[in-house]
C-alpha cells in the first residue's frame, strides 16, 4: 500500500481508486479489446484531452490512454459532475487534472482555458466545449489541434456548423454517429438512468404516473421505453412526422403541448436544443408538477424565464428547486442540468464501456489514419468490432451467412435483354 | 438545520398524501387514547404519527432499529416528533413499557400486556391473539401497492442506484413469487433484465411463467443468474454450498417484509466480507469465487433512507388510520383475533387512489 499521500488523502485517493476498479470490473469491452488495440505504441507521446464529466467511467478511460503512453490531461465537461475522490485518485497516477470538484460556471471556465494552454494535439470532447472555447480563446492552438473526437448529438451539430462556416481546420469524429455509441447510450443508458434519478430525486412512484417526454429521438424514446415498461402512462411531444408517428406506433399517446401538458405529472425534455418548455407551456402545467431535462442544454427547460414569472422559490429538496407561481408550485430537478448526471451516478458502466470504446478508439484512429478537415464518422468495421467483443464477453456467438443464403439478384441482372 | 431538513422532508412526502391526510382529518380521539408506534421510520410514517398526535392521542414511538431512514435521518425525524409531544422510546423495553393501549406495529411481535386493539401491518399469520387486531398483510389492495409496485421500484431502482450497472439483458433470479417477489420480476424486466422465478408452490410457479418470466429450479437457475433477489418471507432456502453454483461476482440482495433477519445471517456466512463499495460487500467463498452481498442482505428498499414511493406510502399509511378508526369506533364489535382490513375500507381506499389515477 502507497503511504506516500499521508493518511487523509490517501483515504480520498483509495476511494477514487475503488470507484475506478469497479468500472474497470465491469468493462469487458475497455478492459480487453480496446487496452490492447490502445496499446500497439501508436499512441506513445500524443497529448490528448479528456473533457467528459469527470467521474469514475471517464477516469478509466483517461487511465487506459495513459496507459498507452498517451499524456493526457483531464478536465471535466460540467462544473457540477466533476468528482473528488476520482480527481485525486487521477493525480495519484500522475495525470494533470484541471479540474476540481465543488466548481462553478467561471472556474469551470478558466479550467477549461487551463485545459487548452497545456497544448492537447487531441481532444475527446462532450458537447464540443473545449473545442469551442479553443477557437473562441486560443485560435493558435486551436489551428494545431490534429483531431477532436466529440461524443454527443449537440456537439456533433456544433462540428457541423463549425465545418459549414469553413472554421474547422482539423478533422473530428463524431462518436455519437457510431451505432454502438446512439443506440445504446441515448437510448438505454439515458433511459435507464433518467427514469432512475426522477424517481429516487422525487421519492415518487412510477406505476400509473403521467409522464410527458418532449423529443422523442434516441434519447427520448428511451426515457419513454423504461417509464412505460413500468406501467407510467406516458405522452409524447415532437415536431417530427414520421418520429412522432413512431411513438404512437410505440403505444405513446402523442399530442400537443395543449393536448398533454395540463395533467402532467412528470415532464422530461430531450429534444437537444432550448427552451422545450418555456413560457407558453408553463402556463398549461398544473400545480405540484416535476420538471427534468436529459438533454444537453441547461436551458431545455427555460428555468430563468421560470424564475422570472415566480412569486417565491424554495428548494424543497436536494436538487429539487420550487418555483411558485400562485397557486401552482412547479418543481424543476437539478436546476435543468441534465438530470441523469447532475442528480444521478450517470450512465451505467456497462454503457459507457461501449461509448468510450467508440471514443478510445476513435483517438486511436485519430491519430493512426490520415483524414481531411471535416466531420468524420468512425469506419463501421470498428464500431462492428465494439459490439463483437461486448458479444464475445458474454459468451454469445453470431452466425456466419452461407452464399446460398444471399439473394441471387446478380444472377437475374445478368439474364436481363438491355 | 437537522430538524429542519426533517420537517422539508415531512413536507415533501406530504404534497403526495392526500389519501392519508384526508383520513387523518376524519379522526377523532374521544378518549385520551394512547397508541404506541412500531413502524419503520420514514418521512411519511412520521408525517402519520403528527396527524395522530393533532388528532388528541397520546403517542409513543419506537425511536430504534425500525428505521427505514438513514440514522441521521431517523434522528431529525425523532426530534421533530419528541418536540411535537412524542414519547420517545430508545429501546423496546421502553417500548413495551410505555403504557399504551392501542398498537400500531410492524409485525405485531412481543406486543405488551394490557393493549386493548391493534393494527398490525403483516403478522404471522398463526398468531392467536387475545385482543382485537386488525392485519394489513392480509389487504389485497396493500399486496399490489406496497409489496409489489412499493417494493419492486424502491428494491431494484436501488439496486441499480448502489451499483450504477445495468440489467438490461442479464440473468435476474428471484427466489419467491409472492407479491414481493411478483414486483421484483416485474420491474427488473421493465429495466431490461431476463428474469428467472423459483417457486415452489406450482400456481405461483404458472403465474410467473404466465407473466413472461422463466421458471427454473435452483440448481439450475443459480448458475446463470448475475443478480439473486431473494423475496421469501420467512426462511431462507439457499445454503453457502449453493452460493458456489452461482457465476462469480454474482450480487445477492433481499425484499420482502423481513427486516429483522438479514439474509447475511440466514445464510451464514462465517466472516464479515469486505466492503468494496457503499452498500456492497463482497464474500469468498470456498471454491474460489466470490458474491457480492448488497445493503448486507437486509431489504434495498429498507436501506436506503428512502422508504416506499411516496404514493404508496400514503395508501398505506391512510389504510393504518382507517383500521384504527374502525377499532376505536364506539360501535366496533370486533372480537379478539386477527381480523382482515375491513371490505369497504379498502373500496375507499380504491376508489381514492383512481381520482388520483
Ligand atoms: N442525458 C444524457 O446522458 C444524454 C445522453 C445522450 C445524449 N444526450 C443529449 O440529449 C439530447 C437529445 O439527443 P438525441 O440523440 O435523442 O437527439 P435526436 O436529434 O435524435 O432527437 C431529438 C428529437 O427532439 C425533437 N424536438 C426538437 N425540438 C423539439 C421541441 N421543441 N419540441 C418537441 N420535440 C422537439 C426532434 O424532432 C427530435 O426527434 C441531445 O442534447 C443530446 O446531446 C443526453
Amino acid at each position: 500500500m502507497r503511504e506516500h499521500n499521508g493518511p487523509d488523502h490517501q483515504a480520498i485517493v483509495d476511494d477514487g481508486r475503488a470507484r475506478i476498479d469497479w468500472v474497470e470490473a465491469h468493462s469487458p469491452v475497455m478492459r480487453g479489446m480496446v487496452r490492447e488495440t490502445l496499446g500497439d505504441g501508436s499512441l506513445k507521446g500524443k497529448r490528448i484531452a479528456v473533457v467528459v464529466h469527470l467521474e469514475a467511467k471517464t477516469a478509466f478511460l483517461a487511465l487506459l490512454l495513459a496507459e498507452a503512453g498517451a499524456d493526457v490531461i483531464a478536465a471535466g465537461s460540467n462544473p457540477q459532475t466533476t468528482h473528488a475522490s476520482v480527481v485525486a485518485a487521477l493525480r495519484d497516477k500522475g495525470i494533470r487534472v484541471v479540474s476540481d470538484a465543488g466548481g462553478d460556471h467561471t472556474s469551470w471556465e478558466q479550467e477549461l482555458l487551463a485545459a487548452a494552454d497545456l497544448k492537447p494535439e487531441y481532444i475527446i470532447d462532450d458537447g464540443a466545449e473545449l473545442t469551442i472555447r479553443m477557437g473562441m480563446h486560443r485560435p493558435e492552438l486551436y489551428k494545431r489541434l490534429k483531431g477532436v473526437s466529440e461524443e454527443t448529438t449537440t456537439g456533433t451539430a456544433r462540428l457541423h456548423a463549425l465545418h459549414e462556416m469553413g472554421k474547422l481546420p482539423f478533422p473530428a469524429l463524431t462518436a455519437n454517429d457510431a451505432r454502438c455509441k446512439h443506440l445504446f447510450d441515448n437510448r438505454y443508458g439515458t433511459g435507464q438512468t433518467t427514469m432512475q434519478a426522477v424517481l429516487a430525486m422525487s421519492g415518487r412512484k412510477v406505476a400509473g404516473a403521467r409522464v410527458v417526454v418532449v423529443g422523442y429521438g434516441y434519447v427520448g424514446r428511451g426515457i419513454a421505453e423504461y417509464a412505460k415498461a413500468m406501467n407510467a402512462k406516458v405522452s409524447v411531444i415532437e415536431m417530427d412526422p414520421v418520429r412522432a408517428l413512431e411513438a404512437h406506433m410505440d403505444g405513446m399517446r402523442v399530442g400537443t403541448a395543449d393536448d398533454v401538458l395540463p395533467d402532467a405529472e412528470f415532464v422530461v425534455t430531450a429534444t437537444g436544443g432550448m427552451r422545450a418548455i418555456g413560457a407558453p407551456e408553463f402556463a398549461l402545467l398544473s400545480h405540484d408538477v416535476i420538471l427534468a431535462n436529459a438533454g444537453h442544454h441547461d436551458l431545455e427547460i427555460d428555468v430563468d424565464a421560470l424564475g422570472e414569472i415566480a412569486k417565491r422559490e424554495t428548494d424543497s429538496r436536494p436538487g429539487i428547486h420550487t418555483f411558485n407561481l400562485d397557486e401552482r408550485d412547479i418543481h424543476v430537478l437539478s436546476r435543468g442540468a441534465l438530470v441523469n448526471i447532475a442528480g444521478g451516478s450517470g450512465h451505467p458502466v456497462e454503457i459507457m464501456d461501449l461509448t468510450f470504446a467508440v471514443q478510445g478508439l476513435g483517438a486511436h484512429h485519430l491519430v493512426n489514419t490520415p483524414m481531411k478537415p471535416g466531420v468524420h464518422i468512425l469506419p463501421k468495421a470498428v464500431d462492428d468490432s465494439i459490439a463483437a467483443a461486448k458479444l464475445n464477453s458474454l459468451g454469445i456467438g453470431l452466425t456466419e451467412g452461407r452464399e446460398e443464403q444471399a439473394d441471387d439478384l446478380t444472377e437475374w441482372v445478368k439474364g436481363m435483354q438491355l | 438545520m437537522g430538524v429542519e431538513d426533517g420537517q422539508a422532508r415531512i413536507d415533501w412526502a406530504r404534497r403526495s398524501m392526500p389519501i392519508s391526510a384526508k383520513a387523518a382529518g376524519q379522526l377523532q380521539a374521544e378518549v385520551a387514547s394512547h397508541i404506541g408506534i412500531a413502524v419503520p421510520l420514514d418521512p411519511a410514517t412520521a408525517s402519520m404519527a403528527l396527524w395522530l398526535i393533532e388528532a388528541g392521542f397520546k403517542v409513543s414511538v419506537l425511536g430504534v432499529a425500525l428505521a427505514h431512514d438513514t440514522a441521521q435521518g431517523a434522528a431529525e425525524l425523532l426530534a421533530i416528533l419528541s418536540d411535537a409531544g412524542a414519547n420517545i422510546c430508545d429501546s423496546r423495553d421502553a417500548f413495551v413499557n410505555a403504557g399504551f393501549d392501542i398498537a400500531l406495529d410492524d409485525k405485531g411481535e412481543d406486543l405488551p400486556d394490557g393493549l386493548s386493539r391493534a393494527v398490525v401491518l403483516l403478522a404471522h399469520e398463526a398468531t392467536a391473539p387475545d385482543i382485537p387486531i386488525i392485519h394489513l398483510g392480509a389487504s389485497s389492495l396493500l399486496q399490489e401497492c406496497v409489496s409489489k409496485h412499493g417494493q419492486g421500484q424502491s428494491c431494484v431502482s436501488g439496486f441499480l442506484d448502489i451499483t450504477n450497472l445495468q440489467i438490461a439483458g442479464s440473468h435476474v433470479l428471484v427466489i419467491g413469487y409472492d407479491a414481493a417477489g411478483q414486483g421484483i420480476a416485474k420491474y427488473a424486466s421493465s429495466y431490461g433484465a431476463r428474469v428467472i422465478v423459483c417457486e415452489q408452490d406450482p400456481v405461483k410457479a404458472v403465474k410467473a411463467t404466465l407473466d413472461g418470466h422463466q421458471v427454473a429450479v435452483l440448481d439450475v437457475a443459480l448458475p446463470k443468474a448475475t443478480v439473486v433477489f431473494h423475496a421469501l418471507e420467512n426462511e431462507t432456502c439457499l445454503t453457502l454450498p449453493q452460493l458456489e453454483l452461482l457465476p462469480s461476482g454474482a450480487f445477492l440482495c433481499s425484499a420482502g417484509h423481513s427486516q429483522h433477519h438479514s439474509l447475511f445471517d440466514q445464510i451464514g456466512f462465517e466472516v464479515p466480507g469486505k466492503i468494496i463499495r457503499d452498500h456492497v460487500t463482497q464474500h469468498e467463498l470456498g471454491s474460489g469465487t466470490n458474491v457480492k452481498l448488497v445493503c448486507n442482505g437486509m431489504p434495498i428498499h429498507s436501506q436506503l433512507g428512502k422508504g416506499f414511493p411516496l404514493e404508496i406510502a400514503d395508501v398505506q399509511i391512510a389504510a393504518q388510520l382507517h383500521a384504527l378508526a374502525t377499532l376505536i369506533a364506539p360501535e366496533c364489535d370486533l372480537g379478539p383475533g386477527l381480523h382482515p382490513l375491513p371490505n369497504s375500507i379498502e373500496i375507499e381506499l380504491a376508489k381514492a387512489m383512481l381520482e388520483q389515477a
